[in-house]
């Protein structure tokens, strides 16, 4: 049985019916992994952040890729426009592939990384140097 | 307890103009010119918000910019899974072979933990499945507290219309397991007024990455339930059913039916009316607990959930259980799925510790413990399984039959 305690009311608040109750909060908020792997807390903000830059440029290339396909399209642009656009299933996927493409710049160096010997363990092969360290 | 009911028998404007059936929107058509009052607060109240249009039966995201940025995280996740999951499965085996152990033996959460949890890419894998959690619910919840005005009346209008019904119960009793902040989405299931919001796009820029806007996933799975022997399906139940997504694939299936999603979640359940509704599919959605319907014995022919389960405590289970064989008829069929729960490696069991501890699915272990052959078989099943005791997990489920 949860400890009463723990209960917290909903966020938003309004004199509005809104049908949310109160709820039992997660432990933790904001878990930091990399600190057991012996790396400083911060690290983990950091990857926060970069994602969240991620989404800012990727929000700001898809903004500009709309208004590029609109004023190809209609040789004008407008705010509204490029709110209400839909892109036809050609562009969806070309934006789509933009995407990928720019997820996999970001993070493709990770990609490597479980079967690349860390630095610390790796074993020199050749006996001669091995010796000489 | 039930506190209030709002009867819908309104036709969907967006339904007349939107559906490509030619009969149904001439029927449409013909209704509304037959009760201009009815049509007046059609006119007014049927069609979503949707400021920036329809994708399919998606309402688009209300801003460019926030759909942007759910594309992001959608892509992410995809990258995650494709890649980074797998340099970490190669670098869990990697960890294991140098000591010496066996990647693939029966090991306890706690093993696979000591074995690879101090490992940098294990960490920054974790790190990512955080953060994409932290971030995205982040923006939507911030997004539709910033509008709360305009989409509360939006959910205000629509829970008095049609078609289907909306059954609200803002006293009920809420069990303290259902009240859980849930895989880290803000305010769980019932905490927060756009609690189906927040599932609707997690999930989208989540596990269904990008592929399930049009409900493909769940129309999947109402095409492979079960059906009874007799063929005669005339009432059928989504339990837990969130943002109702299974529900309306069942009526789409069977449109002939009465379906009925329940849910504990009140704000979940306000917005499976919302989306069903505006898309002109007839079914009644209702605030109520999976272990305690209301419904009559052996009322349904067919009983569905979809990762329900793994959400729920090990006692709410077994309720669960038996309550579905109670509002069965006899002959009738339980349909769950859920997540896999039997990964068979080091990593695997890892990622099962990690969403257990660190992404707040606070019931999984009980999940695990639950012997639900078993168990359905004590409440009165006749079950076959694909996949054993674990088959639970989607496309190798339980054929369940009430005796």
């Amino acid at each position: 049985m949860a400890d009463k305690k723990k209960y917290i009311e909903p966020a938003l608040k309004t004199k509005r019916e809104t049908y949310a109750a109160p709820y039992i909060a997660a432990d933790y908020d904001d878990p930091v992994f990399t600190s057991a792997a012996g790396m400083a807390p911060t690290v983990d903000a950091m990857y926060t952040s970069m994602m969240a830059l991620g989404a800012n440029v990727w929000m700001l290339q898809r903004r500009l890729r709309i208004m590029e396909i609109l004023m190809e399209k209609n040789g004008k642009v407008t705010r509204e426009m490029i709110e209400q656009y839909q892109p036809t299933a050609a562009e969806k996927e070309e934006l789509q592939k933009a995407r990928n493409a720019f997820v996999a710049e970001m993070y493709d160096p990770f990609k490597s990384m479980g079967s690349v010997p860390y630095a610390t363990s790796i074993d020199v092969p050749d006996p001669a140097v091995k010796k000489a360290l | 307890m039930t506190d209030t009911k709002f009867p819908m028998m309104m036709m969907n404007r967006r339904n007349v103009f939107h559906l490509t059936s030619a009969a149904v929107t001439a029927a449409a058509t013909s209704a509304l010119v037959a009760n201009p009052a009815a049509a007046k607060e059609v006119e007014g109240v049927v069609k979503r918000l949707a400021p920036r249009g329809y994708d399919g039966i998606y309402a688009r995201q209300p801003d460019l910019d926030f759909e942007s940025k759910g594309d992001f995280y959608s892509g992410v996740y995809m990258w995650r899974g494709q890649y980074l999951e797998r340099a970490a499965e190669e670098r869990a085996i990697a960890l294991c072979n140098a000591a010496h152990i066996d990647p693939n033996k029966p090991m306890s959460w706690g093993d696979a933990v000591a074995i690879i949890e101090k490992d940098p890419l294990i960490a920054m894998t974790c790190r990512m499945r955080s953060s994409h959690q932290k971030l995205k619910y982040q923006m939507v919840q911030l997004y539709y507290h910033q509008h709360a005005d305009q989409f509360l009346t939006e959910m205000e209008k629509a829970d008095k219309l049609g078609p289907g019904s909306l059954e609200m119960s803002p006293k009920m009793f809420i069990p303290d397991y259902t009240a859980h902040e849930i895989h880290s989405m803000p305010g769980g299931y019932v905490g927060d007024a756009f609690a189906g919001h927040m599932y609707d796009c997690g999930t989208n820029w989540g596990a269904y990455v990008d592929r399930n806007y049009q409900d493909g996933a769940h129309l999947g799975m109402a095409a492979n339930t079960a059906v009874t022997a007799d063929r005669k399906v005339k009432r059928i139940l989504d339990i837990g059913t969130g943002i109702g997504q299974l529900a309306t694939s069942m009526k789409r299936r069977f449109p002939e039916a009465e379906v009925w999603g329940i849910d504990i979640g009140g704000p979940m359940v306000r917005y499976a009316h919302l989306k069903a509704a505006d898309n002109g599919i007839d079914v009644q959605f209702a605030q109520r607990l999976a272990e305690d319907t209301k419904f009559p014995n052996n009322y349904f022919d067919i009983v569905t959930s979809n990762l329900v389960f793994h959400e729920v405590n090990y006692q709410g289970s077994l309720d669960i259980i038996k309550e579905t064989a109670r509002i069965l008829r006899p002959g009738g069929v339980f349909a769950p799925t859920d997540d896999n729960t039997a990964p068979p490696d080091v990593k695997g069991k890892y990622t099962l510790w990690y969403n257990y501890r660190w992404n707040h699915e606070d019931w999984y272990a009980d999940w695990h413990s639950v012997d639900f052959m078993k168990e359905m078989q004590k409440a009165g099943f006749k079950v076959t399984a694909k996949a054993g005791n674990r088959g639970i997990a989607a496309g190798a489920g339980y054929t369940a039959i009430k005796i």
